[in-house]
């Protein structure tokens, strides 16, 4: 089973600033979670009615692939550093 | 060159074969050595990132935008090439025009998952490093 990242890292840096937050990701997938779940009667209603053209594949695959993308994020880690300023995002 | 392929041409060349049979031995070898490379990259495993370094030339610090590290899962480049499978009807041809334009001849639709695991596979064997004088650009899987 996958899962998505549950906590988000970015830390900016510079002369002036010095930030450092951790997201916790995982509020916003159970909020995501519990709208996608109240929607889901309509995206089904959706799939039934452009299925004649030709959309409803796509309408049904659309969540299941983003979800798939979400997870991947996990271990992402983007990291920049020029001179006195440093970005870092890290999905964990 | 092998031993072999070297070998090859030397029969050729001293007429001990016809280039018919050189060119079955070569294709023969060749597919051998496809299969070889596969089994190596296959013992090696999937690679789990894709890196991209980016470094600064010591020499060179004041001109440089910086240092860049990016550590990309390769089961996003997965998902990624599995949001092609959701491109809406329509828009496909618009998206294979885009890409004939710029001259890569790809159909979206035949790219399979077997296809993207051949791929990510292989790119255990990639390793790019460009160096202009300013900075090294190293693009690698781990």
């Amino acid at each position: 089973m996958r899962f998505p990242p549950l906590l988000m890292r970015i830390r900016i840096s510079n002369e002036r600033h010095h930030i450092n937050l951790w997201l916790p990701l995982f509020l916003v997938w159970l909020i995501l979670g519990a709208i996608m779940l109240a929607l889901s009667p309509v995206v089904a209603v959706l799939v039934l009615i452009f299925q004649n053209f030709g959309w409803g594949e796509f309408l049904l695959m659309l969540g299941p692939v983003i979800y798939d993308f979400i997870c991947a994020l996990r271990g992402l880690k983007i990291d920049v550093d020029r001179k006195n300023e440093r970005m870092v995002v890290y999905f964990i | 060159m092998s031993d072999s392929r070297r070998r090859i041409l030397e029969m050729l060349a001293e007429k001990r074969i016809s280039v018919d049979e050189a060119e079955r031995l070569l294709a023969v070898l060749q597919a051998d050595e496809g299969k070889e490379q596969r089994e190596s990259r296959e013992k090696k495993g999937s690679p789990k990132y894709l890196r991209v370094e980016v470094k600064p030339n010591p020499d060179n610090l004041e001109e440089v935008p910086g240092k860049v590290n990016i550590r990309v899962p390769m089961s996003l480049l997965r998902a990624g090439m599995k949001l092609a499978a959701v491109i809406p009807p329509g828009v496909y041809n618009q998206v294979d025009a885009a890409l004939k334009e710029k001259g890569i001849e790809m159909d979206l639709r035949n790219i399979k998952p077997e296809n993207i695991e051949e791929l990510i596979l292989a790119l255990n064997d990639l390793e790019i490093d460009v160096e202009d004088g300013k900075q090294t650009i190293h693009v690698y899987a781990e």
